[in-house]
């Protein structure tokens, strides 16, 4: 071995050992379960209309690890909205693969004119962060908005919402989190027109969806069934 | 007063103890970055991108082991630095578990080894252990988002290249984006056929063939980055394949098995490309 400052490797040691106390010692994640679900919460939005409602497999469920969800279609008698919510009690799933920056391209869509954007659905909350893209697939064109949402806060990316709930974590507040996604076929329309009325939903939706990410009581973990409902 | 001449057998009971306290910090390295090696084992495991990982650690060991004797201490090179950089690294550590992102706690986990190295044996042991960080390097996931980032514009590359080699070639098709559409198919080129995959293994493998192979270590640079041209070639060769068999005999080589049984084939003609390219840079290595 030759000749080793053993001095170095003591100190070395400790700092390893405070750092192994911190890791395993970490304070609890506290889990947030809302006492309603999303389809329940989401049944009525003002001005728009629920189309229609749609299940995920068992297998995606399992494999995103969703606590709940909802994938469901809106209408204001003039346009159309997509929305899907993969929904999280806990900080400990951020990153289950819900990025449409890994999910679309590995689906066979193409994603062009990516930008962020700011909303204000009420002008007493924060405004909502988003990240926009036009998504195509064979003839198929959709503007699709999206962001991660962290507790109150939302986020264009999940490396934003990752340190929110780091944040969050540190001062023991609820971990609750979400990606949320609208989407608009253009069907021949302008990216504008799907935006506006990509904008128009936001403004009534998410000032329901904001109350519900609010919600907390301290529960056991359920998990999702197929059709999204949270079971014991 | 002369210093005491150390003789044979205090020597070996000095080596034994160094042994004993340097065996305590690697056991309480593993330990403390234990969660960090549970998540990158489940990564191996589950994703093909990195089941070069396996192979990566033990290989690092061996080098460091083979290199063992340029870790001779010298009080003179050892380099107090290390110990703040150690501490960064301790303090990433943290954050990255608090924030659970793997891929900065195995970047933590690569520069404590630095400090570490730099603290207890100076900068001619980081120089010396160059090699085996840049191989714990490659054994680190990709961000979600950069891995998409990287693979969006690879995937068009290689459809573009083999649509149009298989237009000269006579075959009729019109390419859309990553799909292909031929007269009878529609071939769609994912993720997994950007050539992603194998060109972080074959560039592994490329770094492990010139520094066992070549002494200097710019001819070692080229041969890693040859392996990146090497990798995107024969996946548009792949491609052209699953087209050729397609249009010609209306064999689907998409399937599994074959799909993986090609893509191990056509890995395999890369790794000797980067062979006969080393074979040429020999030359120069004087």
């Amino acid at each position: 071995m030759g000749s080793l400052s053993r001095v170095r490797v003591v100190i070395l040691l400790l700092l390893l050992v405070a750092t192994g106390i911190g890791i395993y010692r970490e304070p609890a994640a506290t889990e947030h379960e809302p006492t309603t679900s999303l389809a329940t919460a989401l049944a009525h939005i003002p001005g728009w209309e629920l189309v229609s409602r749609s299940a995920l497999s068992p297998k995606i469920v399992a494999a995103l690890k969703l606590d709940d969800y909802l994938q469901a279609r809106y209408s204001d008698g003039h346009g159309e909205v997509a929305l899907y919510i993969g929904y999280y009690n806990s900080a400990g799933k951020v990153g289950a693969a819900h990025d449409p920056l890994v999910c679309f391209p590995g689906q066979g869509w193409q994603l062009q004119d990516r930008t962020q954007g700011i909303l204000t659905a009420q002008p007493s909350e924060r405004p909502v962060r988003y990240a926009a893209m036009i998504a195509s697939h064979d003839a198929e064109q959709q503007r699709v908005v999206y962001w991660f949402q962290a507790a109150d806060r939302t986020a264009p990316d999940t490396l934003s919402q990752k340190l929110t709930l780091w944040r969050r974590r540190l001062a023991n507040q609820g971990q609750a989190n979400a990606f949320v996604r609208v989407s608009c076929a253009m069907n021949g329309f302008g990216p504008g027109t799907c935006q506006e009325t990509i904008d128009a939903f936001i403004r009534r939706f998410y000032p329901v969806f904001l109350d519900y990410m609010r919600q907390s009581s301290t529960k056991r973990v359920a998990t999702a069934n197929a059709n999204g409902r949270i079971i014991q | 007063m002369a210093e005491p001449v150390p003789t044979p057998s205090s020597t070996v009971r000095r080596d034994r103890g160094n042994l004993l306290f340097f065996g305590l910090l690697v056991g309480v390295f593993v330990a403390a970055y234990f969660p960090v090696w549970q998540g990158l084992v489940m990564v191996w495991s589950d994703s093909g991108d990195y089941s070069h990982g396996f192979f990566v650690v033990p290989l690092a060991i061996y080098v460091w082991w083979r290199n063992r004797a340029a870790f001779r201490h010298d009080p003179g090179a050892s380099a107090w630095l290390g110990l703040p950089v150690a501490a960064l690294a301790l303090g990433l550590y943290l954050l990255a578990h608090l924030t659970e992102i793997l891929t900065l706690a195995s970047l933590s986990l690569v520069l404590f080894l630095v400090g570490t190295i730099s603290l207890l044996f100076g900068w001619r042991g980081v120089r010396q252990s160059l090699f085996p960080l840049f191989l714990l390097l490659l054994m680190i996931p990709f961000p979600a988002q950069l891995y998409s980032e990287l693979t969006i514009p690879l995937q068009l590359l290689v459809s573009k290249a083999a649509a149009a080699l298989a237009q000269w070639g006579g075959i009729p098709l019109v390419r859309d984006g990553n799909l292909i559409h031929l007269p009878q198919h529609t071939v769609e080129i994912i993720q997994a056929c950007s050539g992603l995959r194998s060109l972080i293994s074959l560039v592994a493998l490329s770094a492990v063939l010139g520094y066992f192979t070549l002494k200097r270590n710019t001819l070692r640079f080229v041969l890693v980055l040859l392996a990146l041209p090497a990798a995107i070639c024969v996946n548009i060769v792949r491609v052209l394949i699953i087209l050729v068999a397609f249009y010609n005999w209306q064999t689907d080589l998409t399937l599994e098995p074959i799909h993986t049984v090609l893509g191990l084939v056509v890995f395999i003609f890369a790794l000797l490309l980067v062979s006969a390219a080393r074979g040429v840079l020999v030359r120069w290595d004087r």
